[in-house]
């Protein structure tokens, strides 16, 4: 029944690649121990087996056997990888079982949720960034800050924003993050060397893109129809592409607080209207309705740019080797107000209901540790949380990953606030109709029109 | 042509004899056993007690919370529900009766015995099993806005090409094409059925009182077809009022547009991803509740042109 | 109309030449046949499309039109789908459980929903009516709200052999419900058992046949084609059930033929040779059901016994 899934899927891949290639990376037994210290248990430690990569304290749990259920989503090369962790961590811990179970992304929520609502949840289970409030504030997730104490696990040691994601208003911690992934520019190698173009880098801005756009958007086969595109993007979800424009242009989309959008600003129009004209006035993207079907006009090779989440990186590069071109990695262009882009945690949270809360905690450290970030990394689809491997194997893990890597530094959280789901639907709906597919409003109107209804919902929750 | 003898429709129990009846009646307890059970605990429970969510506010994760009848009053006011109301009447309206003719037709031509016939059946059953998604894309790709068939084919009747289903509206009668398409093969498999019930021997007392094919049509079998044209009838209405599969597969981006909400996926959205399990439960059984008298509307006629024997 | 009727009435219209009226009756014929078969055609792209694409590579899949041939028949795309999982799950236990799932729902509902319709359609007994309409009601309400208190019921029911100590986590939720009567089933079933002649029902009672023996050796009989239908949509709708199985079921190996392919599609541009590999292999149960129950459809009803 649920069939498509949206963009963020993939982002598991990348994890898991992130984390594979941290594996490969410390090598052997005696590897330095990142800079979680070994944890003071109160019992005997567990003697790790030997050959164990990592120095993470995975067998510091001392508490009875337990056995854990462990709900990710993910697709049969992910599934793989994150059952290749587990056996990792179960034979670092003997006494802890973990079962994993997966399902497609649509379906994962609806599972979740009649789990939760049933009482039968997953002792952990993945958690997307923006979904995080709604739950949180529900009183279903344990928070972790007393064993993060207890342990003296320090946070600094993953990546700020993941941690961030996912401490709560109130200060507890509730989940630790497992990947991230961010918003960067793909550019197609081969078009630009053909148009003698040179490649896009970090002086860009809008202006230039518009510019070097224009000049990559022709028609290829002289049928006079537009069969090749400067620039593509996906409209259907802020997180491509116009969260950060709003950002770039000195705009936001809601309050600190989370109780207002500020969607009504002119810089938050000024954003999206750039892009609304990236279509329709600038014409160096095609009308969405033409790829909606069909998928990612930059991997079908026709558009010569594309700005979209570092999860595509392996379908990027099969549909490269597919197609034959080359593609390379940029940051996104810069804005009036500067360079940002999005990024976007997923988290392994605690069931509060378990009954395992120390054995769950065990596992949920260790899906951050080197060990299983280097696992994920050798999927190559999302960034790894641990700051070590993001500075250290990940930059040179594949071609562009420097680049993936650096823009942590100048990018802004994908917006979270209990209510998510119902602002998008309205804010995208209004969107899509009147701005990306069809421009019927300015930015500035269809969000003026829209905005007290997002209000409404802010201020409902 | 009285070959055949009209039986009331089934309505309440009349009887003038006594006792064989009335240990008949007692079987019928028997008969029913499994399904009392079902009704009991499996359906007929966790459906009234959907009705007992319709009163509250529940997010799923937290007790619900009592609220009366809060959630109804808010659903009609809720302009995303009415035009969702809106665009589920239009699809009952067109596709209801359209998929049914098709399938009549359809269905006669296929009762023939040529040779071939059943390979050319499955054919036109394999829509009907093909997966969601593979409907999904080709229609998509028949739909795609540049390079698809339908533009390709009104464009040789030189019509401008349409965006089709991201057009708002073209969306829902592209959906409608689709959704019939697909499930003409259900409705043709129990009119077939159907057809065969009909015994040979009323087409051949037919044709001895000289009926042409088009008389024979008319006073044969389509009197006796009735049953079968009810219950389609029925559960055509039924499902049409469900729409949500192919809404789900095909109406993009990202999530159906007020052009192709639909009542379920209404329901679905408020109950799973806005965590308002309340006001989707109200939602639905409003849904009931339209459909229901429908249907009760539906089955009085049955009296009026549904011929047993 | 089958052939000898359609000859025995034109044998019978007294102002037509036996030559042309040969011919017409070809021309009809062929005609029927043509658009027949061009419509069947038209029916089978979507199936034509899913055999193509999982013989093409990805790259083909994008770059070329849709319903353009491979260049060769990458084969590997099904071993790739077959292999696909980890812990020695392939895809074939996923059919397997299908398969298991599908004709245990299937039995199920062939026995109870007939045993039910013919109450409700041959036994006059008092509530026989509202009955009826409290079943039908039932297949009003959509599944999503009444999935959350199906999946808390099924999570208070004990059940000592398994894990979690309730049904949740087992194959159970998904094939015992169908033991238990269905309103689909017992409509149809119903529809056809009222048109059965009562002469038939009163003929045997009258040999002292008990109402038992008059729904196996009369009325199931008949009503085949029925039957065969019920069978046809159960199995279809079983086998292609996705939130069911993926609400209920944790492991991987217990998991059907649906969920198991709803992972292809994780990726945001979906593996679509190795999902139509699948989904081919998967409609291959449903398509050889159909071909041997046409039979059913075919095959006549005699009336035997039936005095005009």
């Amino acid at each position: 029944m649920r069939t498509f899934r949206s963009s963020r899927g993939p982002r598991l891949l990348a994890a898991a690649a992130v984390a594979s290639l941290l594996v490969a990376a410390c090598g052997g037994g005696a590897s330095p121990a990142p800079t979680t210290p070994i944890s003071p248990t109160s019992g005997p430690t567990t003697a790790l087996p030997s050959g164990e990569p990592s120095a993470s304290p995975a067998g510091g749990y001392s508490g009875p056997e337990a056995k854990i259920s462990y709900a990710i989503w993910g697709d049969p090369a992910e599934l793989k990888s994150q059952q290749a962790i587990v056996d990792a961590f179960k034979a670092a811990n003997p006494k802890i079982d973990v079962d994993v179970t997966v399902s497609d992304w649509d379906a994962y929520w609806d599972k979740l949720q009649t789990g939760l609502a049933g009482g039968a949840a997953p002792d952990v289970f993945a958690m997307d960034g923006p979904l995080f409030p709604d739950y949180q504030s529900r009183d279903v997730l344990l928070d972790l800050e007393p064993m993060i104490d207890r342990d003296g696990y320090d946070l600094g040691q993953l990546a700020d924003q993941g941690v961030a994601d996912f401490t709560a208003a109130d200060g507890g911690q509730y989940a630790l993050p497992r990947d991230l992934n961010t918003v960067v520019l793909y550019y197609n190698k081969t078009m630009f060397d053909a148009a003698g173009l040179p490649y896009p880098d970090e002086t860009w801005d809008w202006a230039k893109l518009v510019e070097v756009g224009k000049k990559l958007t022709k028609d290829v086969d002289g049928d006079g129809t537009v069969d090749q595109w400067g620039f593509y993007t996906e409209t259907t979800d802020m997180e491509n592409y116009w969260s950060s424009l709003v950002w770039q242009n000195g705009g936001d989309i809601v309050s600190a607080d989370r109780t207002k959008t500020l969607l009504g600003t002119p810089e938050a129009a000024g954003g999206i209207q750039f892009l609304q004209d990236l279509i329709w006035k600038e014409k160096i993207m095609a009308d969405p309705a033409l790829f909606v079907e069909t998928g990612d006009a930059f991997e079908q090779g026709k558009a010569a740019m594309e700005s979209n989440g570092s999860w595509l990186v392996p379908t990027h590069t099969a549909a490269a080797g597919d197609l034959g071109f080359e593609f390379g990695i940029a940051p996104l262009p810069k804005g009036p107000a500067g360079r940002f882009t999005s990024v976007n945690p997923t988290g392994a949270v605690v069931y509060k209901g378990t009954k395992s809360p120390d054995a769950a905690w065990e596992f949920v450290k260790y899906l951050a540790s080197p060990a299983a970030q280097e696992q994920l990394m050798k999927l190559k689809a999302s960034l790894p949380v641990s700051k070590e491997v993001l500075a250290g194997p990940y930059a040179t893990s594949f071609e562009g990953a420097r680049v993936l890597a650096d823009s942590l530094a100048y990018a802004k959280l994908k917006p979270s606030f209990a209510g998510y789901n119902e602002f998008t639907t309205i804010l995208q709906g209004e969107l899509d109709a009147n701005v990306f597919l069809d421009p019927k409003k300015t930015a500035a109107q269809a969000l003026a029109d829209v905005v007290p209804q997002l209000d409404a919902i802010l201020a409902g929750q | 042509m009285t070959v055949f003898r009209r039986r009331a429709a089934p309505g309440p129990v009349p009887r003038r004899r006594g006792g064989p009846v009335a240990a008949e009646a007692r079987w019928a307890w028997l008969f029913l056993a499994p399904t009392l059970i079902g009704l009991a605990i499996l359906s007929a429970g966790p459906i009234l007690a959907t009705f007992g969510i319709s009163l509250t506010k529940w997010d799923l994760l937290r007790p619900p919370d009592w609220v009366g009848l809060e959630n109804y009053a808010a659903l009609v006011q809720d302009k995303r529900f009415l035009v969702a109301l809106r665009n589920t009447g239009f699809y009952t309206v067109v596709s209801v009766p359209l998929g049914m003719a098709l399938a009549l037709g359809l269905a006669l031509a296929l009762n023939h015995g040529i040779r071939g016939i059943a390979w050319i059946r499955t054919a036109y059953f394999l829509p009907v099993v093909t997966s969601a998604t593979a409907v999904g894309l080709v229609w998509a790709w028949i739909y795609a806005p540049s390079g698809g068939i339908l533009n390709q084919l009104i464009g040789l009747a030189g019509l401008p090409p349409q965006k089709w289903v991201s057009d708002p509206f073209w969306a829902m009668p592209a959906i409608i094409m689709m959704s019939v398409w697909q499930g003409l093969g259900t409705s043709v498999i129990i009119f077939l059925a159907g057809l065969q019930a009909i015994p040979q021997e009323y087409y051949d007392a037919a044709s001895v009182d000289g009926a042409g094919r088009w008389a024979r049509f008319r006073s044969v079998t389509l009197p006796l077809l009735t049953p079968s044209l009810f219950f389609t009838g029925i559960l055509a209405l039924i499902s049409a009022f469900q729409i949500f599969d192919q809404v789900y597969v095909l109406a993009r981006p990202g999530k159906p547009t007020e052009a192709t909400v639909t009542l379920v996926y209404f329901i679905y959205e408020n109950g799973f991803k806005n965590f308002k399990m309340g006001y989707a439960a109200a939602a639905s059984w409003v849904l009931f509740l339209i459909v229901a008298v429908l249907t009760l509307i539906y089955f009085r006629s049955q009296r009026r042109w549904v011929h047993y024997q | 109309m089958t052939a000898p009727s359609l000859a025995r009435a034109t044998a019978l219209a007294p102002f037509r030449r036996p030559r042309r009226r040969r011919l017409l009756r070809l021309t009809r014929r062929g005609l029927l046949y043509g658009v027949l078969v061009a419509g069947g055609l038209i029916m089978m792209v979507p199936f034509f499309w899913m055999v193509i694409t999982s013989l093409k590579t990805r790259a083909e899949v994008f770059g070329a039109a849709p319903l353009s041939l491979p260049s060769g028949p990458h084969f590997e795309n099904y071993a790739n789908m077959w292999n696909a999982f980890p812990n020695d799950v392939t895809f074939g236990t996923f059919f397997l459980n299908s398969l298991k799932i599908a004709i245990l729902c299937t039995a199920g509902q062939l026995v109870t929903s007939s045993m039910a319709a013919y109450a409700f359609a041959v036994i006059p007994f008092r509530g026989r009516g509202p009955l009826f309409a409290i079943l039908l009601a039932t297949l009003i309400i959509p599944f999503q709200v009444v999935l959350v208190p199906n999946f808390i019921l099924y999570r208070t029911l004990p059940n000592p052999f398994s894990e979690s100590g309730n049904f949740i986590g087992t194959q159970l939720p998904l094939w015992v419900g169908a033991w238990f009567g269905g309103a689909f089933g017992t409509f149809l079933l119903r529809q056809f058992f009222l048109a059965i002649p009562q002469e038939l029902a009163d003929a045997a009672r009258v040999d002292g046949a008990n109402p038992w023996q008059i729904f196996t050796r009369v009325y199931v009989p008949l009503a085949r084609p029925a039957l065969a239908t019920l069978a046809i949509f159960t199995f279809m709708w079983t086998w292609n059930d996705l939130l069911n199985p993926l609400i209920y079921l944790n492991d991987l190996d217990q998991y059907t033929t649906t969920v198991g392919l709803a992972f292809f599609q994780g990726q945001h541009v979906g593996k679509w040779p190795e999902m139509m590999a699948g989904a081919l292999l998967s409609l291959l149960p449903m398509v050889v059901l159909f071909v041997v129950a046409q039979k059913y459809f075919v095959r006549g009803i005699a009336l035997s016994g039936l005095k005009g």
